[in-house]
Order: C-alpha cells, then sequence, then structure tokens
C-alpha cells in the first residue's frame, strides 16, 4: 500500500505561515531546560521576557500580557507538548 | 547539501522514540545542518545499501543505542542500530582522507549503560538523553557546537523555544485537514519538509 503523504507545498506553506514574528500578543509558556524555571517567551522570538519559579505564576503574567493585546496563550508542559490555549481574541 | 553539513541519523522509528526523533531533527534543521536518514529513502533499493551510502556522503553521524535493548521481558534486542554503528566507525577508519574527518556521536538513554555492554566503544563521544527531547537537543546542540570550531552555534534555550513553538503551529494549523493521531504518526520524511518550511520563515 503507497504511504499516505502528509506533506504539500500548500499546507507546508499555512504551517510556515504561522512562523512569522508579530506582534499580536501572542505568547507560549515553556519549561526552561538549563533552569528549573517556567518561561514566558512571545511567539516568533527565541528569548524569554520573563522567567517564574512555577508555571501557575508564569500562565498569569502571559495572560496579562496577551489580553492586552487580544492575543493567546499557548501552555506547554514538561515534555514540551501543548497543554492548553487561552484566546482573548475579539469576537 | 554538502559532506560538511549532512548528518546520518541511525535511530528507531517506532513510535515511542517519535519525540525524541523529532527533537533531533529539528535541533539540526535549526543549525543549518541536514538529516539524512533511511526511512526518508525510497524503499526500493536495499536498505544496508541506502545505509552504506548515507555513511559515505555525511561527516557527521548520530546512533542512538537506547532501543538496542530488550524493553520488556522476552523481548528480543534490535542489533541493527549497533551494526550500522559499527560499519560508520569502520568507514571512518578505512575510507579515504574525506571519511577519516567523520564526527560520531552515540545516544544512549542511562549514562554508562553501553560502556557495560559494548565496552569497545569507550573513547568515543557518547551522551544519555534520559528519553527527554529536551535533553537530547541540548546533548547534540553541545556535541555539534564542540564539532564546529569555526560556527556561531545558537544557545540550547533558543532551538528549544523554537522547536516548541513549530510544534504548536504544526498541530495548530494541520487539525483541520489531520486528526491528531494522523499528524502524531507523521512520517519523519513530511516532518522535515514542514520543520523547514517554517524555519524558513521564522528566521527571516
Amino acid at each position: 500500500m503507497a504511504r499516505k503523504s502528509f506533506y504539500t507545498k500548500k499546507l507546508g506553506a499555512a504551517v510556515a505561515n504561522a512562523a512569522r514574528p508579530e506582534s499580536s500578543g501572542n505568547y507560549h509558556v515553556m519549561s526552561t531546560t538549563l533552569s528549573d524555571k517556567w518561561a514566558v517567551v512571545p511567539k516568533g522570538t527565541v528569548h524569554a521576557i520573563k522567567a517564574f519559579s512555577t508555571q501557575k505564576e508564569a500562565v498569569l503574567f502571559a495572560k496579562q500580557k496577551a489580553s492586552k493585546k487580544h492575543g493567546e496563550v499557548v501552555v506547554h508542559g514538561k515534555s514540551g507538548l501543548v497543554k492548553n490555549k487561552i484566546s482573548y481574541a475579539k469576537k | 547539501m554538502s559532506f560538511e553539513n549532512n548528518v546520518f541519523i541511525n535511530c528507531p522509528f517506532d513510535k515511542e522514540y517519535s519525540p525524541l526523533l523529532r527533537a533531533l531533527t529539528f535541533t539540526l534543521l535549526y543549525l543549518e545542518l541536514e538529516p539524512n536518514l533511511s526511512q526518508t529513502l525510497s524503499s526500493s533499493s536495499i536498505r544496508i545499501n541506502q545505509i552504506k551510502e548515507h555513511i559515505k556522503q555525511c561527516k557527521f553521524s548520530i546512533h542512538d543505542l537506547s532501543r538496542s535493548k530488550a524493553l520488556v521481558q522476552d523481548e528480543l534486542p534490535r542489533f541493527n542500530m549497533p551494526f550500522e554503528l559499527g560499519l560508520d566507525i569502520g568507514a571512518a577508519e578505512y575510507g579515504g582522507k574525506k571519511l577519516k574527518s567523520k564526527q560520531t556521536l552515540i545516544l544512549e538513554t542511562e549514562r554508562y549503560h553501553y560502556q557495560k555492554v559494548l565496552s569497545d566503544i569507550a573513547g568515543q563521544d557518547i551522551a544519555n538523553h534520559n528519553d527527554d527531547p529536551a535533553k537530547l537537543s541540548e546533548k547534540v546542540r553541545n556535541w555539534i557546537s564542540d564539532n564546529s570550531p569555526d560556527k556561531i552555534v545558537p544557545s540550547h534555550s533558543q532551538i528549544f523555544y523554537t522547536f516548541l513553538q513549530f510544534t504548536s503551529d504544526l498541530s495548530t494549523n494541520l487539525s483541520v485537514t489531520y486528526s491528531e493521531k494522523e499528524v502524531e504518526e507523521m512520517p519523519i520524511g513530511d516532518y522535515i519538509k514542514f520543520a523547514k518550511d517554517w524555519l524558513n520563515e521564522f528566521k527571516v
């Protein structure tokens, strides 16, 4: 049986489009790998703007930032998988 | 890509190993290196010939031997990976001038496990990852940095923050077309294509 092909240029472009840096107020909450902390990283960037001892504190901070700009918070678990998404987009 | 930028990956392709393989390939792509895996080649040629070709074309090799042992009782250990490691070390030892510049990293789950059962590999670069994608990515990044004196290698945090953003963007954008399970089980060749497209945009 032929293997199912997932990748198409159109889908690749759609995923790539999401990589563009933007000032839309989207933030990722991630576990830092070197110190045992939780970092808040704006989407499209590679540097944390703040780190916290607990995930709860980091999520609270990211929510405050995202809510002001009607953005989104993506919370990653320790393993890196997405655990939760909180959106403040205008309805 | 050129010999200098090619990386041969000798590792399992099962579902359990997939998160580690994704972190590994993304780390290499971020560092502008080209992962070469036997799974991404056409199935028409004999597998061992494909592997020999990869070994010839890659300066760097990463061999993950963490699954070359029985994981559950009565299961047989898998010997393909130590066999391919032997071929690779042999190529560096007995090959021409170019192949003598090859660099090899051996990965395992627990520290020193392999030195107990395959003591001849002592003296090689060996690192353990505890089955943790972040740890694996960090060990690979540090090894590439150690073996690329002329290259400025970004920090591990930078690479891993980017990897997690890609992971999120990939699942979000494919969720319309594919189920979560399908995205999780996507062949690694497709994953690499998505990662390359995404990194091209991210690094602009």
